[in-house]
């Protein structure tokens, strides 16, 4: 089965688990007709299931003080297995996850290593971004939470000397309360401005024609927003509300992520060459599988790309006319 | 108009107690000035400008008295024996029960006021005497009339006087001696009651013992009236449309001897507002006599001053009707000789002359009470305020005449030295040193405040921070149980809500007015920077007082040359910073967190099914927002004090530095404060300026009180 790697790259406590686990959650509610489906091995189902009864429960949480969720202290692979519905599956997706303290200053050297080599080596990576931190209080927590200069290192890094195009995920995360309305350009325009030197540095020419770059903000809970910020030392405690006191967990827009994604491997195909690892295998599962390609064309279109969605830069190599 | 005539009043004295200052401080100055200057200060005649200043307070404390009463005082007046007390009794339905009509012996001088009530009861309010009193207005009077020798200090030793038949003074003077003499021999009848406190209330039945020697049939004799220094009569007028009328029986003036005759006088100016003559021609033949004569030329000085007699008097001419038991004429001819002989001589002037028979009510209320009544309503207004107008010009020209000489007087030091000469020299280096110092101390504050206008002073970010974490301890959060309590107290659940959001709403946006005390004592500090500059230079040695009051101390000594410095310095010492105007309104905004109503409101409704523990979370959630919203809000404005302070330093600056005309300002209070600057230097020119300055200030203060009225006293 062909593999596409995808590399999560957050720092700890920005929601990188939630936001697979709801990927995966969304995708199966969202799918309806398209004759698609996306399957979980056993293991990461049991892992992405408990996450999941976490995530359900957390509206309820938000009414008794609860802050969030615990991280994950190992690296975790969740495999996902696409094909179409009743067949076997023809590819495999899998997102690394990784303990966010592997960023910190206090980790080991091997496991900043691990993250660097995962960033090299994926053709997507997928950096979820703690909306709260990035847009109150002028981002005073922003760089503490979500490490953007760190982050943009570590691409730099794996993006020298690029022979194939890859695909950047900007998901701001728990991002509620600055999607409402019109609120959406605000949340993007400060993303712009809070990634700038990386986004400055993937519009360099070498990069600007290989590198797509996308913004698709993810509701991982739905039903709670950001409330205020409580510090206690040096900590920043984010609470949430819920101002319809009943409501349920209702995440959105999670399956953008894999529309981009698919979209992004679609294109590829698309311009009829060979491409070299980790993507050699595209044309052999376009070329085998009409139905399916058809089936992804049709999903991929489902794409938001309006405001706060954006595609900052790479349009060429998401195009799928 | 009691109220403008007291001001009027009032500035009158306080002018009269500034002119005798005037006068203390001016013989001083001339004992140490040179003769010259001496001579004419001298010249000032505050003696003479203080007297005419008192000639107009006797008129102004009349009018003032006038106005002030309740009632409108119709004095009568006449002889014993013409029907006067007849004449009260007509007008105010009283009896011989209560006042004595004189029939049997002469009355002495107790003075009544008839009032009118309207309940039937009549009774009186009897005013006695005191020891003392009784001493210095009675006594005193008999002993220097009578040339007794000192007047008793005690009722005892007046109790022991000699008044033994050898001191009997001439035969003129008999009457007043043996009225002295019923004084001291009916002594223990009546000494308690100088004792007794007035006024003494008293039944119609008892009124007599108070106001007459006798029972209506003589059979009794009191000696109380003796006490008594006045009797006021409340009785129901037979006419009652006469309520706001009084009538003043003066027993004894026009009749020589017994009583003391300038006290009645002095009463008839003070309480008497027009004047009922009563005189009751003879049947045998009649004519104006002197003692006529002299009775309104008594009258007439007394009110002088206040009212024109002959247009605030009436003449009543008692016709006595004729009868055979017992024998007695008509009189009526006689009344029309006297009328017309009074017209004809013109020495007695009233406004009107009638005949009336004194006796009968409804005659004195035909031919006298209506008349007069009629003539007041028509006239006392206008006359009022004419009269109240022409004191009030009195007193305007006296204050203009006395405004002129002051204007005189007080240039007269101004340009005048009388002390040693002035080392102009001396004074232009110290003015320079003073000038580098003052320019040096400021300039470096200003760039102090420059460098540091963007600095978010930690004080006030403090102060925010406590005033945010108070907040939170201050507003507690309603347990469920509590919130189901004001649920049932108000309706329901929703109401209750409403009623907390409401609530907490205002008791966040009154928390904050606690920053307005930090703001206050920031600004403090910014004109204590200030003032410490001024203070080291040798400003400092003008006052021992700290930041603003300093400022306020040098603020006034700018004389009207000092405009720079004048607006300089009231900029500075007016700065202010308010809660309201800089805080406020960025609480104001994020408080529609805490309102649930449409179209402002934030606060999230309540779902179905409603409660407690639902309102408890989004109070809890709502008002956490709102104080997380307000911090950082507030914090955003910490920079702006240190801007204005910079921008209102630098205007002050501006003004008293670098301004067209600062340094001559500057210079010229320098060169007037010199002695007080460089006391070493200038001592003995100190002392001159002190002079004139006291001098300058104590004829500035009797000018303010040279300032007439805005307003007419008559409008």
């Amino acid at each position: 089965m062909h593999e596409v790697h995808v590399g999560m790259l957050g720092a700890r406590g920005v929601g990188k688990t939630s936001l697979l686990t709801v990927m995966w959650h969304c995708f199966s509610e969202t799918i309806g007709q398209v004759d698609l489906q996306l399957l979980a091995d056993l293991e990461s189902e049991a892992k992405l299931a408990a996450r999941l009864a976490d995530l359900e429960s957390f509206p309820e949480a938000v009414k008794e003080g609860g802050v969030g969720l615990e991280g994950d202290q190992v690296h975790t692979e969740y495999n996902f297995e696409l094909g179409r519905k009743a067949k076997s599956a023809s590819l495999r997706t899998v997102f690394h996850d990784y303990p966010g303290s592997y960023l910190l200053e206090t980790a080991a050297r091997e496991d900043r290593q691990f993250v660097q080599e995962l960033a090299n080596k994926c053709a997507a990576v997928l950096i979820p971004v703690d909306a709260p931190a990035m847009m109150e209080l002028d981002g005073r927590w922003h760089k503490k939470i979500n490490r953007p200069s760190q982050i943009s290192g570590i691409l730099q890094r794996a993006y020298q000397d690029l022979k194939t195009p890859r695909l950047v995920i900007l998901a701001p995360v728990r991002c509620e309360k600055y999607v409402q309305g019109d609120k959406g350009d605000e949340m993007l325009q400060t993303l712009r401005r809070e990634y700038r030197a990386m986004l400055e540095h993937l519009d360099c020419p070498a990069l600007r024609e290989r590198v797509a770059v996308v913004v698709t903000p993810i509701q991982t809970v739905g039903a709670v927003q950001f409330s205020r910020v409580d510090v206690e030392g040096d900590t920043p405690i984010f609470r949430f509300k819920k101002n319809d006191y009943h409501a349920r967990f209702k995440p959105r827009d999670s399956e953008q992520i894999l529309g981009y994604l698919l979209r992004f491997l679609l294109r590829l195909h698309m311009q009829h060459r060979p491409w070299p690892w980790p993507l050699d295998w595209i044309r052999i599962l376009f070329d085998s599988d009409n139905h399916l390609k058809d089936a992804i064309t049709t999903f991929t279109k489902r794409a938001k790309s309006a405001s706060p969605f954006a595609i900052l830069q790479g349009e060429p190599l998401l195009r799928l006319e | 108009m009691a109220d403008k005539v007291a001001a009027a009043l009032e500035q009158a004295r306080s002018l009269c107690q500034a002119l005798t200052e005037l006068a203390s401080r001016r013989d001083s100055l001339a004992s140490i000035v040179p003769p010259d200057l001496a001579a004419l200060l001298m010249e000032i005649r505050f003696q003479e400008m203080r007297q005419q200043l008192e000639d107009t307070l006797p008129a102004l404390g009349k009018l003032h008295a006038r106005f002030s009463r309740p009632t409108l005082n119709i004095g009568v007046v006449g002889r014993a024996r013409q029907g006067k007390s007849r004449l009260l009794q007509s007008l105010s339905g009283l009896t011989d029960a209560e006042i004595p009509s004189g029939d049997r012996e002469h009355c002495t001088g107790t003075r009544s006021v008839l009032y009118h009530h309207e309940q039937e009861a009549t009774f009186a309010d009897v005013y006695f005497y005191t020891e003392r009193s009784f001493l210095d207005n009675v006594l005193r009077h008999y002993y220097s009339r009578l040339g007794l020798g000192p007047c008793p200090h005690t009722l005892d030793s007046f109790a022991a006087a000699d008044l033994s038949e050898q001191n009997r003074p001439t035969a003129r003077l008999g009457a007043m001696f043996d009225h002295l003499r019923r004084y001291r021999d009916k002594l223990p009848d009546y000494r308690q009651l100088l004792h007794t406190s007035s006024p003494a209330r008293v039944p119609r039945e008892k009124i007599r013992e108070f106001v007459a020697q006798d029972t209506p049939d003589g059979r009794r004799v009191y000696s109380n009236y003796l006490a008594v220094e006045q009797v006021h009569i409340f009785c129901r007028f037979p006419h009652g449309d006469v309520g706001r009328v009084a009538f003043i029986d003066m027993p004894g003036l026009g009749d020589t001897g017994v009583g003391d005759e300038e006290r009645l006088i002095e009463t008839l100016g003070r309480e008497v507002d027009f004047v009922l003559f009563v005189r009751k021609p003879s049947s045998d033949g009649d004519y104006w006599a002197d003692f006529d004569h002299d009775l309104y030329d008594t009258a007439y000085n007394a009110l002088a001053e206040m009212l024109p007699l002959e247009r605030w008097s009436f003449m009543v001419l008692n016709h006595v009707r004729g009868s055979s038991s017992p024998p007695r004429k008509d009189n009526a001819p006689n009344c029309e000789d006297l009328a017309r002989s009074m017209a004809a001589n013109g020495r007695i002037r009233v406004t009107r002359c009638g005949t009336a028979d004194c006796s009968d009510p409804a005659e004195v209320k035909g031919k006298v009470l209506d008349l007069i009544l009629d003539y007041l309503v028509e006239h006392v207004a206008g006359l009022d305020a004419a009269f109240a107008d022409s004191c009030q010009d009195g007193l305007r020209r006296v204050q203009e005449e006395i405004a002129r000489q002051l204007q005189a007087a007080r240039g007269l030091l101004h340009s005048r030295s009388f002390g040693p000469t002035n080392d102009q020299a001396l004074f232009t280096r110290k003015f320079n040193a003073f000038w580098k110092e003052l320019t040096s101390g400021l300039e470096s504050l200003l760039r102090d405040l420059r460098r540091h206008r963007h600095h978010k002073d930690p004080g006030l970010v403090q102060a925010i921070k406590r005033a945010v974490q108070e907040c939170r301890k201050a507003i507690p959060l309603p347990d469920v149980d509590t919130i189901r309590g004001r649920a049932d107290e108000v309706g329901d659940l929703l109401a209750g809500y409403s009623s907390y959001l409401n609530q907490f709403r205002a008791d966040v946006a009154c928390h904050f007015l606690c920053l307005d005390d930090t703001l206050s004592q920031w600004v403090e500090g910014v004109k204590n920077r200030v003032a410490e500059a001024l203070k080291r230079t040798a400003l400092g040695k003008l006052s021992p007082a700290e930041g603003e009051g300093f400022l306020q101390v040098i603020r006034k000594l700018f004389t009207a040359d000092c405009e720079q410095l004048e607006r300089g310095f009231g900029n500075l010492c007016d700065f202010k910073l308010s809660y309201r105007l800089l805080i406020q309104h960025r609480i104001r905004k994020h408080l529609d967190l805490l309102d649930a109503d449409e179209p402002d409101g934030k606060a999230p409704p309540l779902t179905p099914p409603p409660s407690a523990e639902q309102v408890r979370f989004h109070l809890d959630n709502q008002f956490g927002e709102v104080l997380y919203l307000i911090e950082p809000e507030l914090e955003k404005f910490v920079e702006e004090p240190s801007e204005a302070a910079f921008a209102v330093v630098e205007e002050f600056v501006d003004r008293v530095l670098r301004a067209g005309g600062a340094q001559d300002e500057w210079r010229l209070l320098a060169n007037e404060l010199r002695s007080q600057l460089w006391k070493e230097d200038f001592h003995a020119l100190g002392e001159q300026t002190r002079t004139r300055r006291e001098w300058e200030e104590t004829v500035q203060r009797a000018l303010g009180l040279c300032r007439p009225l805005a307003e007419r006293i008559g409008s």
